[in-house]
């Protein structure tokens, strides 16, 4: 009797199944690691070769995308910086018309106009200011002008959208004030340094360092008890016949930005009240 | 026609910078004087276009709307700027900086002590003399100097820019 002999197949199948249920079981973890250091290490290799081919051919691509987005985070940045600037800006306005408002709210009597400081004299040995407020504003010459602080000055000139302000430091300024607690009044005058002095002060008044000044209201070209500033110094010499007086304004005037035009006060010319030599009374 | 679109816009717009920013960067009281300046570059560098007291008489015109000063005044003080200009053009061809500095040094000093002239006169102001001339006029004399180079080299760009060399008339 002949015996069949089993297929090829079948018995490679029963070999690897055999192996397998081995390996499975652990008994050719020596034989299994033996093979697969060397697979392993090649698989690896290959891994790491395609890799590096992979990336050589994709960096090109890779550095144009970053530096797209490079340069589209820099005009994101510059755009952010632009709107901090504004927001900052926006900022300092806000506390500038704050302050501002607290002056107007503190004087309820005037009524008030906003404007802007837009330009200043081009010459040095005046202190002239241009604001954004004219004519059509209903600005006319010889409104009092004041900040968030003090005393500013008055309007001179108008012109439909601007009006010219000559601020209180400017030497051809005198303003008719007052120093409190004394009561003590005096005329204040600039100066082509910006510096403030009092003039016609008695050697008898009692004035000190700290007292404040403000505005009289004599002379009619400006509403009385506006704040001008504080007595910065005092000295009496002895063959003088006032005192020379220092007045630290109030106001900050290099860094003026904002004012307040009084735009109810009508200021009253007393010229033709001051007599003149050689005039005759009726 | 170019030169003097050219021209009045720069000399234009150097006064509104003079009143807007330039004349609150003080030394002592001294600023820069940005018109005078410009003028003064403008002049050197464009020698062909127009005389200089056609151009000093802009400035003036266009100083006295922004100053306190009757407009006249502005007139008057770059009239004698122009005047210099004109004596100085004469003597001097080359080298341009020579003329620059002289221009803006003699012009400084004429502008400033003619405005403070002007401003005793006119408007009444008790400035003494020492006191305007250590504090105003030598500041604005050494500011002006100090800017003087980078005003030209702006004013000689925007000169080429204006009328390129070869359309220079009489080149």
């Amino acid at each position: 009797m002949r015996v069949r002999s089993l297929p090829s197949w079948l018995i490679v199948a029963l070999l690897l199944t055999g192996l397998l249920l081995l390996a499975w079981g652990g008994y050719l973890a020596p034989v299994v690691r033996l093979v697969s250091a060397p697979v392993l290490q090649a698989q690896s290799a290959v891994v790491r070769y395609v890799t590096a081919v992979r990336d050589y051919l994709r960096t090109p691509t890779d550095v144009q995308a970053l530096r797209r987005r490079n340069q589209e985070l820099e005009a994101q940045v510059a755009e952010l910086q632009t709107q901090i600037a504004l927001l900052q800006q926006q900022v300092a306005d806000l506390s500038l018309y704050a302050a501002l408002l607290d002056f107007a709210r503190a004087h309820p009597e005037h009524e008030y106009k906003t404007a802007q400081v837009i330009g200043r004299d081009p010459s040095p040995f005046l202190h002239y200011i241009i604001i954004n407020l004219g004519s059509d504003d209903g600005i006319r010459p010889g409104m009092p002008v004041v900040s968030a602080q003090g005393l500013v000055g008055q309007v001179v000139a108008v012109i439909p959208r601007a009006a010219r302000v000559r601020l209180i430091t400017d030497p051809t300024s005198r303003v008719s004030v007052r120093v409190l607690p004394s009561n003590t009044e005096a005329l204040l005058v600039g100066s082509v340094t910006g510096d403030l002095s009092l003039d016609l002060v008695p050697l008898d008044a009692t004035i000190n360092p700290g007292d404040l000044v403000v505005t009289a209201g004599l002379g009619g070209a400006y509403p009385p008890n506006i704040l001008v500033g504080q007595v910065l110094s005092t000295r009496r010499l002895a063959h003088a016949l006032f005192q020379e007086v220092a007045v630290q304004p109030a106001t900050p005037f290099a860094d003026l930005r904002l004012v307040l035009v009084i735009v109810n006060f009508r200021p009253v010319d007393i010229a033709p009240l001051i007599p003149t030599p050689g005039a005759t009374t009726p | 026609m170019r030169v003097y679109v050219g021209g009045l816009l720069l000399l234009g717009l150097a006064v509104v910078l003079q009143s807007a920013v330039v004349s609150q960067w003080r030394w002592l009281q001294g600023a820069p004087d940005l018109p005078l300046l410009v003028w003064a570059a403008w002049v050197t560098r464009e020698r062909r276009a127009a005389p200089a007291w056609f151009w000093a008489f802009v400035v003036g015109a266009l100083w006295g709307v922004y100053s306190a000063l009757p407009p006249a005044a502005g007139l008057v003080v770059y009239a004698a700027a122009g005047l210099l200009a004109q004596a100085l053009r004469r003597r001097i061809w080359h080298p341009p900086y020579l003329l620059l500095f002289l221009l803006v040094f003699g012009g400084s000093l004429l502008t400033q002590g003619l405005t403070y002239g002007l401003v005793r006169l006119l408007m009444g102001a008790a400035i003494p003399f020492q006191t305007a001339l250590v504090q105003v006029i030598l500041p604005t004399v050494l500011l002006n100097l100090l800017a003087a180079l980078p005003v030209y080299a702006v004013v000689a760009e925007w000169a080429d820019w204006v009328l390129p060399p070869d359309e220079v008339p009489g080149l």
